[in-house]
């Protein structure tokens, strides 16, 4: 089996390509609203018959 | 050595059909593609008609829902790995099917039907049969778990569409008829928030596996993994002797009105003694704690002092954050921060209350299609695990664990050529603390040709594996022989 790669956890505001400064997440990352409502639109169109069929049972 | 984890994932399924309708597939149908995965080669079938996996957790079906099981994962990194390599083996055993890594039913007549996602931690006690011990641990983390729903809440829409709530699980929990004021219970029909299992004892340690089932299924790494990271660091505050003395009066109500509160600020929790405080000052109030802890008990610069330091770097982060409600943090990071970011979008494109109750569906729904998937790639940055991470996750085992064992014994008998001719003559009885083949199907009381023990976690000698592979190469000539 390869070596597994030491996994560092998320730093933020730090270093490492995975963890830009808290407000530059904020600038970089916050998708304009009417950008991500076209996204959500477009994911539930023509969901209702999911939604009403959606009966799941208790599990556990 | 970290502690021992392991996730469980209840999945919501449906089967679409070729009139564009829905339906819940029976239990049996879910179960007879399980067995199907087994005979394209996928897993082992052990007892109890579970298919146990190359990465060493387990998928079966569960009171109609397909559930698996994480291997045991010795860091809360690997946790959150394995369960999202869950989403892609789910996808995979079952290909035509529509997956919801939820906790609640979208269609109910009274209660909504519910399916957990369950957390197990590895717990070190002083004494084996101390009651008093177990139920006072019961009793100082329920505060902490009520409270820690801002963390790791899924978000849930309620049924007019009108309602937002922060977590899936906590206004369904009960304690049935009993009426403890501890949620535990060691039976399903109840809805506990503790379920008492796995007590055993190692000579001076006793060391129990506590089985959470009060926290939601999440969608993003970072709210799977803070919720993970948090409450291991509270366990290892509980076994130093360091955890705050607070008892929950109403555990029950705390759950619900914490969940009702968009603020976080509400001071609705209310502790022995009538003290009333908020989840947010809780989780402070714990994190605070933490840190003394940290600092007074914990040898500095050692592994563990590093990882709870960034622990409770995040752990204040996200509290800061969600006190001032700051989505630029929280979105991409916090799932009912984010789901209730999506409808608050949606709400300016469409004004249906029933559209907000499809996010909240289509937020759960795993495929690349899915809403959370979505999200996922859109906020990549802040997730931990890429799909090829997921993808490797779902066929090689962890390192940390007794299911390095398992997972080895598993992939080599499933590369093995001449395994697969015989197939038809060998059963498997496969547990979390075992691995047996047995000649013939009769895998209760069949003669058994081979068995490795795993009664300790921890274990993760590879010679283990290896023995037993050599010893079934053997075993599987001597079959070969027979019937030539």
């Amino acid at each position: 089996m390869p070596k597994r790669e030491k996994r560092s956890l998320p730093k933020d505001g730090k270093k490492g390509e995975h963890a830009p400064s808290p407000s530059a997440q904020g600038k970089e990352f916050q998708l304009p609203e009417d950008e991500i409502g076209d996204i959500v639109d477009d994911a539930v169109k023509g969901t209702e018959q999911e939604l009403a069929s959606n009966k799941q049972t208790n599990a556990e | 050595m970290g502690r021992i984890i392991g996730l469980e994932h209840e999945y919501g399924i449906m089967l679409p059909l070729p009139n564009g309708d829905f339906r819940v597939p029976h239990k049996y149908e879910i179960r007879a593609v399980i067995n199907k995965y087994v005979l394209r080669n996928g897993g082992l079938c052990g007892r109890d008609e579970r298919i146990w996996l190359a990465n060493g957790g387990c998928v079966y079906e569960d009171s109609g829902h397909p559930e698996y099981a994480t291997p045991e994962c010795s860091s809360p990194e690997e946790a959150v790995l394995y369960s999202r390599a869950g989403d892609i083996l789910m996808q995979e055993i079952f290909p035509n099917f529509l997956f919801h890594k939820n906790n609640l039913s979208s269609e109910y007549a009274v209660n909504p039907a519910t399916f957990g996602c369950h957390e197990n931690y590895w717990t070190r006690f002083k004494k084996y049969d101390d009651e008093e011990q177990k139920n006072r641990c019961y009793e100082l983390l329920t505060p902490f778990l009520a409270s820690r729903q801002i963390i790791d809440g899924a978000g849930w829409v309620d049924k007019s569409g009108e309602k937002f709530m922060i977590s899936q699980r906590a206004g369904v929990l009960h304690y049935g008829q009993a009426g403890y004021r501890i949620l535990v219970s060691g039976t399903t029909m109840e809805r506990p928030v503790f379920k008492s299992d796995d007590w055993i004892t190692d000579g001076r340690y006793c060391r129990a596996r506590l089985h959470f089932s009060a926290g939601d299924a999440n969608i993003l790494d970072f709210a799977l993994f803070l919720k993970i990271s948090v409450t291991d660091l509270v366990l290892a505050m509980f076994e130093d002797g360091f955890m705050p003395d607070w008892i929950c009066h109403d555990p029950q109500e705390a759950f619900g009105l914490i969940s009702r509160d968009l603020t976080y600020k509400e001071k609705v929790m209310v502790l022995d003694g009538g003290k009333a405080v908020s989840a947010l000052e809780a989780q402070r109030f714990y994190c605070n704690s933490a840190r003394k802890y940290l600092e007074s008990e914990v040898r500095k610069n050692s592994l563990k002092y590093r990882k709870f330091k960034n622990t409770i770097r995040l752990w204040s982060r996200t509290l800061q954050a969600l006190s001032k409600d700051d989505i630029g943090w929280l979105v991409g990071r916090v799932d009912h921060r984010t789901k209730r970011f999506l409808i608050e979008c949606d709400i300016k494109k469409s004004s249906d209350p029933i559209h907000r109750r499809k996010v909240d569906l289509q937020y759960h729904k795993i495929n690349r299609y899915g809403l959370g998937a979505k999200v996922r790639r859109f906020y990549s940055k802040t997730q931990m695990v890429s799909e090829e991470e997921a993808e490797r996750a779902a066929r090689v085992y962890p390192s940390g664990s007794r299911a390095r064992i398992r997972g080895k014994i598993i992939s080599g008998v499933l590369k093995n050529k001449e395994f697969a001719c015989l197939r038809d003559f060998i059963g498997w009885n496969i547990d979390w603390w075992s691995v047996a083949c047995v000649l013939g199907h009769d895998s209760i009381s069949g003669p058994k040709a081979e068995t490795r023990w795993l009664y300790d976690p921890l274990e993760t000698r590879v010679a283990l594996a290896n023995n037993f592979l050599k010893r079934f190469k053997v075993f599987l000539k001597k079959i070969y022989g027979r019937l030539a």
